[in-house]
């Protein structure tokens, strides 16, 4: 097969948030992290762990489908850590980088399968995860799955 | 009804519900199961129920709530107007999404694991609440039975999302004058039908006093944007006796509690009744049943003309409560009660939501066993 790559336009004017252009849709990004909850817009990082769980719970919708086993409902929650924000603002003395370290995900399932065939899928997701695979070398991953009725 | 000893044991309503029931109701609830079915799984559990508490010595018995999801939202499938929905469906239309975020964090559970009904049109009782329950339970017991019912201000409270419900009801206030003739409806029934006691549930006026300022605890509570304490007091109070208005025939009472969805003591509320107090005695039910062996609910007050159900044991600890410590805290109750006042129960049910019961079966048994052990020794 041939090499595919997906392509995307990002422009960002003067102190306005970036639009992402993607295929025939767009999305607005703002700065890479904030510490202000009431900070106006998504930012760069949230998309990114954004991005990572819907790949997990896209993905488990995917194999399950395929498998045909019955998934009602996912749900992730999700938390990132940096290796230090403080040297994202540049703090003078701060040593360490910016970059994702450790990702907490609890996936709940609801299914009225067996454990066992949803624990069978959930590793299957795992394998063939695109952002799962990237992160996993250089990010603790710390995934759990529970199922529930 | 036959005759009830002194110190009446019964229970505060739900039992954990066996694993093949939970499964039962989440079919039934996605239309894989027929109502049938579902029953005959349901009429097992409830005859189990019966079984242990009669076993354990109790005098008055519940159903076990066996066939509702929760204490509160199984009205939905009941009525008109009302639409259970999953908190996952809810979460776009709640106003105080921050507070709801720390919830679901701190109850580890899925928003898709929590539902709420809520109105969404003409509220109207389509059939009876808790009647059926009561006539299964009626015809396999001679005992006396108590039926709970969730009160009318939780009713109103939790069913009114200002998004959705506005557009039939202005306000929550209006919402809940078809609230008062829903439970009219259901209570003369129930009374037709010989229930003993029915009991209110209410737990939620405990947050309107604890919590200002606070974390709030219960989910149903987060929904809509906060009002004056005092004023959802007294609305509180005008609902329930508008809807007791006139009827004598079964004993009334009140169920308030401080949350039963935690282990962990820690993150339920705490605080004496003492707030509610002038409250509480202006509502027209005959017995107040309230937590008290958790000393998070503060000391023993005394409501001028209720009779009290006092709580002895914590249904959400695995230790199990002595006999001696029971006739002591019974002891206590005496010293404010004269003792025909007093009936004795777990501070709440054993399982308010089917799919996070807060203890095992067995454990609730052997706590109900000990209540009953008490109550006899003091009886002689
Ligand atoms: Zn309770």
């Amino acid at each position: 097969m041939d090499k595919v790559s997906w392509n995307l336009r990002i422009v960002a004017e003067e102190k306005e948030p970036a639009t992402v252009y993607v295929r025939k849709h767009q999305f607005r990004v703002g700065v890479p992290l904030q510490f202000d909850p009431e900070y106006q817009h998504i930012t760069a990082l949230e998309y990114a762990l954004g991005a990572l769980s819907a790949d997990v719970v896209g993905g488990l919708q995917a194999v399950s489908r395929r498998r045909r086993l019955k998934l009602y409902c996912i749900e992730a929650v999700v938390s990132g850590e940096l290796n230090n924000p403080l040297t994202y603002l540049g703090v003078v003395g701060e040593t360490g980088n910016p970059g994702l370290e450790h990702v907490n995900m609890t996936v709940y399932v609801s299914s009225t399968a067996k454990e066992e065939d949803i624990r069978e899928i959930w590793g299957e997701m795992l394998q063939k995860s695109p952002l799962v695979q990237t992160l996993k070398p250089t990010v603790k991953l710390d995934f759990v799955l529970k199922v529930t009725a | 009804m036959s005759l009830l000893p002194l110190f009446p044991v019964t229970t505060v309503g739900s039992w954990p519900r066996p694993p093949e029931l939970l499964r039962a109701q989440r079919l039934r609830q996605k239309g894989e199961m027929g109502e049938e079915e579902f029953n005959k799984l349901a009429d097992d559990a409830v005859l189990k129920v019966l079984r242990l508490q009669d076993e354990a010595g109790v005098d008055m018995v519940t159903d076990g709530e066996q066939r509702r999801d929760n204490f509160y939202s199984f009205v939905a499938t009941k009525m008109e107007g009302i639409k259970l929905m999953t908190l996952a469906e809810m979460l776009d239309l709640v106003e105080d999404k921050v507070s709801f975020e720390r919830i679901l964090r701190t109850l580890d559970v899925p928003s898709y694991s929590i539902s709420n009904a809520t109105c969404i049109g003409k509220v109207k009782r389509a059939r009876p609440l808790a009647v059926q329950e009561l006539k299964f339970v009626r015809q396999h017991t001679h005992k006396p039975v108590k039926v709970t019912l969730p009160g009318p201000y939780l009713m109103t409270r939790s069913m009114y999302l200002p998004s959705v419900s506005s557009k039939v009801y202005r306000t929550k206030e209006d919402l809940g004058e078809d609230v008062i003739v829903t439970l009219r409806e259901e209570i003369y029934e129930l009374m037709e039908q010989g229930a003993d006691f029915i009991q209110f549930d209410e737990p939620v006026l405990t947050e309107l006093v604890f919590t200002q300022g606070q974390t709030r605890t219960f989910m149903c509570a987060a929904l809509a944007a906060r009002k004056d304490p005092a004023e959802e007091l007294e609305f509180a109070v005008s609902l329930i006796n508008r809807v007791v208005d006139g009827f004598h025939r079964s004993r009334l009472g009140m169920h308030i509690c401080r949350g039963n969805w935690s282990q962990d003591e820690a993150t339920l509320l705490r605080g004496s009744y003492h707030p509610l107090l002038k409250y509480l005695e202006r509502m027209k039910v005959q017995q107040l049943v309230l937590e008290y062996a958790t000393e998070r609910a503060g000391d023993i007050l005394h409501f001028e003309g209720k009779e009290l159900g006092l709580g002895v044991v914590n249904p959400r600890t695995e230790n199990i409560e002595s006999v001696e410590e029971i006739k002591q805290s019974i002891e206590r109750a005496l010293r404010i009660y004269p003792p025909d006042k007093v009936w004795l129960n777990p501070d709440c049910g054993f399982s308010s939501f089917s799919n996070r019961p807060v203890n095992s079966s067995d454990i609730a048994f052997r706590k109900l066993k000990n209540i009953v052990a008490a109550a006899h020794s003091l009886r002689t």
